[in-house]
């Protein structure tokens, strides 16, 4: 805590390196909003390079973006809200690399932005879109899944979304 | 506490009600409306402790889940501490990979409950064909919960539900929809009389986490039916007519 609070008067700063090996440069005060560093660096294990190695370049980028962003100093309400908005528009792959980014982190503004923002993307989707997005292969047999549509006929009417983001 | 001052103030009218006998008659009116009040508080806190002890079980249920996931996510700064001793560095990166395995399914499992968390009632029940493991976790009295509360404090989730009689054709029909006011109109859901007749009368007694309590009429000489239901997986039950009245 006492090293966290220093932060204001001195500004530390944090090497984070993504799975690729590209090295990030961050404000420490900017990179405890995920719990995950906050404890290394308590723990005073962030002296070297912290690595990511659950983390790519590319959503490595992003996450440290959404953390700049609602840093508490530099940005007011309407920016973030805008820039979550933009955020969320990002391919569904991307947020849900994100999202597994968030929660190794432990952002949990994060997290809750992406799960929220996958959520709206699939409530409409068919569930052989949602296979494909999940990259996920149905282990039922055709007469297991054709019970389960029986079960809940209405859930399965309507317009429903065939596309894949 | 306000049951206690209630009671002080019984005393207090009973006191000045010996002194003035005119006034008896007013005192009396207050004193049963103040007992009839006292009355309501008992029926509420009954009523809140059946509250508090689901609550609790389910907090248990939680906080067991909590644990379980801190254990978990505790491990990497640990993992990474012992990291720094450089000499230990290779075996720590193999017992790291190790650890890594185990919890990307952990991970994987906490993630796409955080995404159906949020999903309508109606995407998950389609959603349960997609694997054995959704169906699974969609199954799960935990995740049942943790989507309960999450659409209790949801302000766009249907919290809303209108039993509307049509007085031209005697047609019932149940809506559902949600409090906000943004919400658009066509957002509004409308339901099936859960009875598996045509309804001559229908009435909504009750709600409660999602589940209403409706009286259906047949016919108007035949008795009322009292229905359990979920409008959101549109489930219901028949409760025996002893226990309700």
């Amino acid at each position: 805590m006492a090293e966290a609070s220093s932060s204001i008067t001195e500004k530390f700063f944090l090497t984070l390196k993504s799975s690729d090996g590209d090295e990030f440069v961050l404000e420490e005060s900017i990179a405890i909003q995920s719990i995950t560093i906050k404890n290394m660096v308590e723990d005073g294990c962030s002296s070297s390079v912290i690595p990511l190695s659950k983390v790519d370049t590319e959503t490595l980028i992003k996450v440290i973006e959404y953390m700049k962003m609602h840093s508490s100093t530099s940005s007011n309400e309407e920016e973030i809200e805008n820039f979550d908005k933009k955020f969320v528009s990002n391919s569904i792959n991307t947020i849900l690399n994100i999202l597994e980014a968030a929660n190794f982190l432990d952002i949990n503004n994060l997290l809750e932005l992406c799960a929220e923002a996958v959520a709206n993307r699939i409530k409409n989707k068919t569930p052989e879109a949602v296979r494909k997005i999940f990259n996920i292969t149905s282990d039922f047999t055709p007469e297991e899944e054709a019970e389960i549509r029986n079960e809940t006929p209405w859930a399965f009417e309507g317009n429903l979304d065939h596309s894949l983001d | 506490m306000r049951r206690k001052s209630n009671r002080q103030d019984k005393k207090k009218i009973s006191v000045t009600s010996d002194r003035h006998g005119e006034a008896n008659r007013e005192e009396a009116t207050q004193r049963a409306s103040l007992f009839e009040q006292s009355n309501r508080e008992a029926t509420q806190k009954a009523n809140l402790f059946n509250q508090i002890s689901i609550r609790d079980a389910t907090q248990k249920l939680c906080l067991f889940r909590c644990q379980q996931k801190k254990k978990k996510k505790s491990v990497p700064p640990n993992q990474i501490r012992k990291g720094k001793r450089v000499v230990n560095q290779s075996k720590y990166t193999k017992l790291m990979d190790i650890d890594d395995q185990d919890m990307e399914i952990h991970f994987q499992e906490e993630i796409i409950m955080d995404i159906l968390s949020k999903l309508p009632v109606q995407s998950l029940l389609r959603f349960k064909c997609v694997s054995r493991f959704w169906k699974k976790l969609i199954s799960e009295p935990y995740f049942m919960m943790k989507h309960l509360n999450h659409a209790k404090n949801n302000q766009n989730s249907q919290k809303f539900l209108v039993c509307q009689l049509c007085p031209k054709d005697g047609m019932i029909s149940f809506y559902c929809s949600s409090l906000s006011s943004v919400q658009p109109v066509e957002d509004v859901q409308r339901l099936d009389c859960p009875s598996d007749f045509k309804p001559w009368r229908c009435g909504i007694f009750c709600c409660f986490d999602g589940l209403s309590l409706i009286g259906v009429h047949d016919y108007p000489d035949i008795d009322l039916i009292c229905l359990l239901w979920n409008p959101s997986t549109r489930e219901s039950i028949v409760l025996p007519m002893q226990n309700v009245q």
